[in-house]
């Protein structure tokens, strides 16, 4: 059986990782194979800070807020593993901001210690009147994806630089399911006019004496298009982007000013930082994340794709429950595929 | 004789003034400083009749009512001295008067129009010497004397002969350049340099200088991680204790939330401190001071199986030597001179300062005598890991994880009297086990290197005057140290109470008699 995943980013990783560590023993012959034009560190998921953080309201999509769970807890697992701190996993507290009271998020028992801020701390924060604070979790992706590329290379995963132009063209080589984890570019494959993208711009800092993350919201304006703070392991990350329908992944003076003057207001001691470096890239984003089977058929050519795309700010945050989720699908496959081998029914 | 200084004016009206320099004259009060009467002792007062000086200079000598005393406001460099009170020769040292270019002028005798000039250059100390211009008449005035000249005719004719006990002083003068208290903080830790700026902060005519055997990065405050939780003191009230921590809270969280931030070294950071089992004392003192404070969840006593109970807050971080040198550098901006010397004795700077600070620490052992005061050793590892950003305390005081800037501090021991300063090996290792068990990823952590300091340690911090003498002369002392595992976390708060204390004996200098230094 041989499987390609199409994508290296986070998302793609840890789908591959998730069907090989369930299926390698159950399968005889899985072979699986990654296919991507980028890899670590070029890819979006390099590009995020790494915060587990889901937006602030699911809009009704509960399956994602039980991937967003699923996620949390698998990584809690992981803390006090002896790979964490190759993983880029570790906990982090912080703060999120608001100008006005607003609805506790789906996530509030998710995290840890999730509490409202008190009247002192916000004093740290003028401007803005009310606020949460939680310890969560910060998984780097340039720690994260070379971790998961190490675990899958262990487990003979094969990785081919390269880009693929279509679902058949996989097919046609022999492949008989394709997860199809392309992130933003999911439209070339097939297209999807929900999936847009969602144009983010970071500057990264040398700030070691920030501990917290710190994310404002501007609840009317929509999510990251206020300024947030977010100290890595060794860089901190300013942003405050977020361009929907914008494909330019050039770096914009007018949106580093705007990063750059509204987290220094946020944050005065930021104004002594030392800038190393900028980055844009495109959120994938779509209404809800594409976690769904299809059957592609082209003439003689029949195949499988898992679609597991879409994932917009929130990929990190989604990964694991989206990969187990593409996992039972691929499980789905199988058993369907058993049931066709097993029965005395002419091959199609 | 009590001459009331209004009648003096009178009689003598605008007596020597020229060229818009008043002269200014002296006047008899009785003891007026502490308003009791003494028939024997005189101390002068100097005061001006007019009140509008015409000087060049923007600064110059006003004549205010300063609590109810009257006197000069005198302008220097440093800032103002309220008033002055000159004795004879009680002020070589100290008193400097400087002339602005506008000084030379004759001033008449009034009886025998003999005029007397001021010779000496630039500066003149109150041994200056005078001279007679006219009419022959050319008698020095050495100071100690009367003023007056050869003839007996003094400046002042009304006034009546008086007791050799009391001298006068004759300055004609516009600056006078007065050298205000000098004032040593010995120690250069955190409560040494901290003291010393909240004194030129509370005084900043005061001369201040800071005198230690060790800077940073040797002081025992480099090795401390600087975060602020307090230690409970047994001997000193709680409110008190309470207070220093809560203006060391405010002063410290105003800064980091500043520019100044980084420099500085100053930082919030979160974290839990856990307890194997549930404390007596489940909220503590300093509980409302730290942000956020509250019991830790379940889910969050998960992460430390081991552990019952545990608190969850966000405290305040002062990294050094960061914030001994942004400490440095804020006094050298003061004006604050700091120097590398070993005192032995504090009696041994008696002659070059009026007032001194002892804040040595663990040195106070040595240098005063203090049996009270006893090390308690603490060896520290400050390894490279910069993934961990949650601070870990074990209740018991004895494991800790502090996230710094540049470094992460685990600790740590509680040795009690003793007083190596090397480091163990298998300390060092017990430490790092320990950690790694609260924080497991610490197995990856790299750079280790190991610290040990002496917590200054004593039953309550002692901050206090003392006054010390030997041979008629007395050398006003306040003490502060004696923080122990606390010093970070109240340093601000005893170092304005020191400040204060300053104050209180700079105060009695200036109210003391003849004799005593001001």
């Amino acid at each position: 059986m041989r499987v390609a995943v199409i994508g290296a980013g986070v998302i793609g990783l840890s789908s591959a990782l998730c069907i090989h560590e369930q299926f390698h023993g159950l399968v005889s012959s899985l072979e699986l194979e990654i296919y991507a034009d980028c890899f670590t560190p070029h890819t979006t998921s390099d590009g995020a800070a790494g915060l587990w953080q889901p937006y602030l309201s699911d809009l009704g999509n509960l399956q994602e807020t039980l991937w967003n769970k699923e996620t949390f807890d698998y990584l809690l697992g992981h803390l006090h593993s002896p790979a964490a701190q190759e993983m880029g996993l570790f906990l982090l507290s912080g703060y999120n901001l608001f100008t006005e009271p607003v609805p506790d998020p789906s996530w509030k028992n998710i995290v840890l210690g999730f509490r409202n801020l008190t009247p002192k701390e916000l004093e740290l924060f003028p401007g803005y009147s009310y606020g949460w604070f939680n310890t969560a979790l910060m998984l780097e992706g340039r720690s994260y994806l070379p971790w998961l590329t190490n675990r899958l290379t262990q487990r003979g995963v094969k990785f081919f630089h390269k880009k693929v132009e279509s679902f058949q063209e996989l097919f046609s080589q022999g492949v008989d399911v394709v997860i199809n984890c392309s992130g933003m570019r999911s439209g070339e494959l097939q297209p999807d006019p929900e999936l847009q993208p969602g144009r983010g711009q970071i500057i990264k800092v040398l700030a070691p004496w920030v501990k917290h993350f710190i994310i404002t919201h501007d609840v009317k304006s929509g999510i990251y298009k206020s300024p947030y703070v977010i100290p890595g392991s060794e860089f901190t990350v300013l942003g405050g982007i977020y361009q929907h329908g914008n494909w330019s992944e050039e770096n914009s003076a007018q949106d580093h000013k705007t990063i750059w003057e509204s987290c220094c207001r946020l944050l005065p001691a930021l104004q002594k930082a030392k800038i190393v470096s900028e980055w844009s890239g495109l959120r994938p984003s779509r209404p809800q994340v594409r976690l769904e089977r299809e059957s592609i058929r082209h003439g003689n050519v029949q195949g499988e794709v898992i679609h597991n795309y879409g994932h917009g700010g929130f990929g990190i945050t989604i990964h694991w429950g989206c990969a187990m989720a593409a996992a039972r699908l691929f499980g789905s496959i199988l058993q369907e595929r058993r049931k066709v081998a097993s029965s005395p029914q002419p091959r199609l | 004789m009590a001459l009331s200084s209004e009648r003096l004016f009178d009689s003598l009206g605008h007596f020597g003034r020229c060229c818009g320099v008043a002269l200014l004259y002296h006047c008899l009060r009785c003891d007026g400083q502490t308003g009791k009467e003494k028939h024997t002792h005189s101390v002068p007062y100097f005061k001006c009749t007019d009140l509008c000086f015409n000087y060049v200079h923007t600064s110059g000598l006003q004549y205010i009512n300063y609590f109810s005393k009257y006197g000069w406001k005198i302008f220097n460099r440093c800032g103002i001295w309220p008033y002055i009170s000159l004795h004879s020769r009680t002020v070589p040292n100290n008193c400097k008067i400087t002339c602005c270019w506008k000084w030379k002028h004759d001033v008449p005798c009034r009886k025998c129009g003999c005029s007397f000039l001021c010779i000496s250059e630039k500066r003149l100390d109150f041994h200056a010497t005078w001279q007679l211009k006219k009419k022959g008449c050319a008698c020095p005035w050495t100071a100690g004397r009367l003023a007056g000249c050869a003839e007996n005719h003094t400046l002042f004719p009304q006034l009546p002969v008086l007791s050799e006990k009391v001298r006068f002083f004759f300055l004609c003068l516009c600056i006078l350049e007065m050298a205000a208290p000098k004032v040593a903080v010995v120690g250069a830790g955190v409560i040494g340099l901290s003291t010393a700026l909240c004194i030129v902060e509370a005084c900043p005519s005061c001369s201040v200088t800071v005198l230690s055997d060790q800077f940073s990065p040797n002081t025992t405050s480099d090795v401390a991680a600087g975060m602020l939780i307090p230690h409970t003191y047994p001997g000193t009230p709680i409110h008190m204790q309470k207070q220093w921590f809560k203006e060391t809270f405010t002063y410290l969280f105003a800064i980091s939330n500043s520019a100044e931030a980084s420099e500085a070294g100053i930082h919030l950071v979160s974290g839990w401190q856990i307890f194997r089992s549930t404390p007596k004392e489940e909220l503590p003192f300093w509980s409302d001071a730290v942000l956020g404070f509250r019991p830790m969840s379940e889910a969050e006593l998960q992460k430390f199986p081991q552990y019952r109970f545990g608190q969850a807050f966000t405290t305040l971080k002062c990294d050094c030597p960061p914030y001994l040198l942004w400490l440095e550098k804020r006094l050298k901006a003061a004006g604050v001179q700091t120097y590398n010397r070993k005192v032995s004795d504090l009696w041994e700077l008696h002659s070059e300062y009026d007032i001194v600070v002892n804040c040595t620490g663990i040195g106070a052992h040595q240098l005063v005598g203090d049996k009270k005061l006893f090390p308690v050793r603490g060896q520290v590892l400050k390894v490279y890991a910069p993934w961990v950003k949650n601070f870990i305390r074990d209740g018991d005081g004895l494991t800790y994880i502090y996230p710094g800037i540049h470094g992460v501090t685990l600790g740590g021991t509680r040795e009690k009297e003793s007083w190596s300063l090397s480091p163990n090996p298998d300390t060092t290792k017990d430490i790092f086990d320990r950690c790694c068990s609260l924080e497991p990823s610490l197995r990856e952590a790299q750079d280790i290197k190991v610290k040990v300091g002496l917590r200054p340690s004593r039953q309550s911090v002692r901050l206090q005057r003392e006054v010390l003498s030997q041979g008629g002369v007395k050398l006003p002392v306040v003490h502060n140290y004696g923080h122990g595992a606390g010093g970070f976390s109240v340093h601000r708060g005893t170092a304005k109470e020191a400040a204060r204390l300053v104050g209180e004996c700079i105060a009695a200098l200036r109210g003391s008699s003849p004799g005593a230094k001001l």
